[in-house]
């Protein structure tokens, strides 16, 4: 979703040849590629339909053995970038549920309609390719790591191919077709040596249909960002473990709070092997809480017995603020923050402290505006927008020039007028503004 | 209080003037909707063919935007991340916008990953600009490739943190909130080095085509 402040020279350069050329339509060699890539969408299809009879057969999900430690939030922060850095690599697989759609407040530049590519239209032989695709895939760098410790309790289950040495040969058919495309419990690297802690040992929770003798004991939850500007993503992700083992295949379930409202569950999603499921965001418009909530079922009734939640994780949206001044006026524009919410405006006194001069409310589109005629010449002031339950608070300096001479269209006064239109400035004003994000 | 009601209207939002620079300027009218929006709902759905107009679609954004990173794997990391893409595609919610962004955001991950394992073995990247004047001419595919393949080029031959953000921008069609929060910028400092990156970048292509 794009946002009213596009202003990064986007729009204007969007007819110069560097931007035409950087969007044009995919070339031939570009677009060679395509059949592989729908005969693997096709095969993945194909795969969900018959993934999903077998997940009623217990293969895994939430209903797992027993166990009964004490309730513990396992918790780590991550500053700015991605979730993957804090697994270390990106983990198979990732789950993504997109919500809070309605955010929108702009839509993305359309890029050139791409014309029906001139090449040959693919054919339907179906690509060997996607099963050397999904090899290679697998065989990348960062093999992902199994669960620290002795393998001896392992609760992830290996899947078929990398256990090559261990006799795991009881897991379903589905999830050990690498052609197939699972999206789950995928594990790294079906040819190449197992993972450093691959174990020799065979572990008998890898026997099917029998489900693992595993129980979530903690669910840690870890958020992109602490705070966004209005209409940012963040992912949140759910590490689950037994005792310290990393848990695959529990399914997790996203629950977010926006504002004052009650706790809602929005999402699932099962862990991968590296017993973490991550969520993205949509937009975000409004501050949100998250924590993840595991059915854990002890008594291996087929009934969950309790729930084991994370801590939460708050992400902030911060609105966004624009600043303009035309003449002594100022204006402000917020996006984000609700109409009839105060607008401080403070400056720095000689001796260095910040004193309020002025209050505002903005109006329906978030607007408001101050009249700084009471300081000519060059003034700095601040803007503030304060903190509520559904927005952070943002705040951004600015120095406006300030016309020395009253406009004669304009009555003096000693004091600022609250005004929400510029006046007409018939001295040349030099207007300083700032457009901000956050 | 600052429920969703309460944000104003696109109208009203293209209204606002911004400033950039010295210059007072006025936002342009609003755009057209994103034509990934009814192919990618039909491909949600199981349609193949609707798949393969998605695929067409962010496919050459997706290799530009992973070339200027690091050229001689984008294939692989683009091919690898449809892969996972196709894979996911099932647990997947949601409208073009966020699609764009998981996508790159898939992409972007993979890329770093396999950079962090060619660390190891480093190489020296060759972001060697290609003068259009000096192309081959005849027909106009290969002109078009030359284009866009001498405009990629150019775009790398920008700091990658840099050059990463015009191609989210421009050419994976991402917002700069977007970006910022994929990058881990403030949207402020995507939009300021965008600007910067295009107004130099184009004017170097221009004179570059100019010359030939």
């Amino acid at each position: 979703m794009s946002t009213e402040h596009d202003d990064d020279g986007l729009d204007e350069f969007a007819d110069s040849d560097l931007v035409r050329a950087l969007r044009a339509p995919g070339t031939p060699d570009e677009l060679a590629g395509e059949a592989r890539f729908v005969a693997a969408f096709r095969d993945a299809h194909r795969t969900e339909a018959v993934r999903g009879r077998a997940a009623l057969g217990g293969r895994v999900a939430g209903r797992i053995g027993v166990g009964g430690a004490a309730l513990l939030a396992a918790v780590t922060l991550t500053g700015g970038v991605a979730a993957a850095a804090y697994t270390r690599h990106l983990p198979h697989p990732v789950q993504v549920i997109a919500h809070d759609t309605f955010g929108a407040v702009g839509v993305p530049p359309a890029p050139p309609v791409a014309p029906r590519t001139k090449a040959p239209r693919p054919t339907a032989t179906p690509d060997p390719d996607p099963t050397t695709g999904e090899s290679a895939d697998e065989r990348r760098p960062p093999q992902p790591t199994r669960s620290a410790g002795p393998g001896d309790q392992r609760s992830p289950r290996s899947d078929g191919p990398t256990s090559a040495t261990s006799a795991a040969t009881g897991t379903d058919a589905p999830s050990t077709d690498p052609a197939a495309g699972t999206a789950s419990g995928f594990p790294g690297g079906p040819t190449g040596p197992t993972g450093p802690t691959s174990p020799g040992s065979d572990d008998p929770s890898t026997d099917v249909p029998a489900s693992p003798a595993v129980t979530p004991t903690r669910v840690g939850a870890t958020a992109s960002a602490r705070r966004v500007t209005t209409g940012g993503h963040a992912t949140v992700t759910a590490i689950v473990r037994d005792h310290g083992e990393l848990v695959e295949g529990a399914e997790v379930w996203l629950l977010q709070r926006r504002g004052t409202d009650g706790w809602t569950r929005t999402a699932s999603a099962v862990t991968g092997e590296d017993g973490s499921a991550i969520f993205a965001t949509g937009p975000l418009t409004e501050t949100t809480t998250f924590r993840f909530a595991v059915d854990v079922d002890e008594d291996a009734d087929g009934d969950p017995d309790r729930v084991l939640s994370s801590r939460k994780r708050r992400i902030g949206v911060q609105p966004l603020l624009t600043l303009s001044a035309a003449g002594p006026i100022l204006t402000v524009h917020a996006v984000g923050a609700g109409a009839g919410e105060a607008v401080t405006v403070s400056r720095r006194t000689a001796d260095g402290r910040v004193v309020r001069i002025g209050i505002r409310r903005l109006d329906d589109q978030g607007s408001a505006s101050y009249d700084l005629s009471s300081y000519p010449g060059r003034v700095r002031v601040l803007v503030r927008i304060l903190r509520t339950s559904t927005h952070t608070a943002v705040r951004r300096w600015i120095t406006v020039r300030v016309p020395r001479k009253a406009p004669p269209t304009a009555t003096p006064t000693p004091t600022p007028t609250p005004s929400t239109s510029p006046s007409a400035e018939p001295s040349g004003t030099a207007s300083s503004s700032t457009t901000t994000g956050s | 209080m600052g429920a969703l009601g309460d944000l104003p209207d696109l109208p009203t939002l293209r209204a606002v003037t911004a400033e950039r620079g010295d210059v007072l300027t006025t936002p342009t009218p609003q755009r057209a909707a994103d034509p990934l929006g009814e192919p990618l709902a039909r491909a949600l759905e199981g349609d193949e063919d609707a798949f393969g107009e998605v695929w067409r679609l962010l496919h050459p954004p997706l290799l530009r935007y992973l070339r200027v990173r690091d050229r001689d794997t984008a294939e692989d990391i683009a091919a690898e991340t449809w892969l996972h893409v196709v894979r996911d595609l099932g647990r997947f919610s949601g409208g073009p916008a966020e699609f764009r962004a998981w996508v790159f955001t898939l992409g972007r991950h993979r890329a770093i990953d396999a950079g962090r394992a060619r660390a190891a073995r480093p190489s020296t990247p060759t972001a060697e600009v290609v003068d259009i004047g000096t192309a081959p001419s005849a027909e106009a595919a290969a002109l078009e490739r030359v284009d866009t393949e001498a405009a990629v080029r150019l775009v790398a031959s920008l700091p990658g943190p840099q050059a990463e953000m015009v191609m989210l921008r421009v050419v994976a069609g991402l917002s700069v909130a977007e970006v910022a929060a994929i990058v881990g910028k403030k949207p402020g400092t995507v939009a300021v080095n965008v600007h910067r990156a295009l107004k130099k970048l184009a004017r170097t292509h221009r004179a570059r085509a100019a010359r030939g």
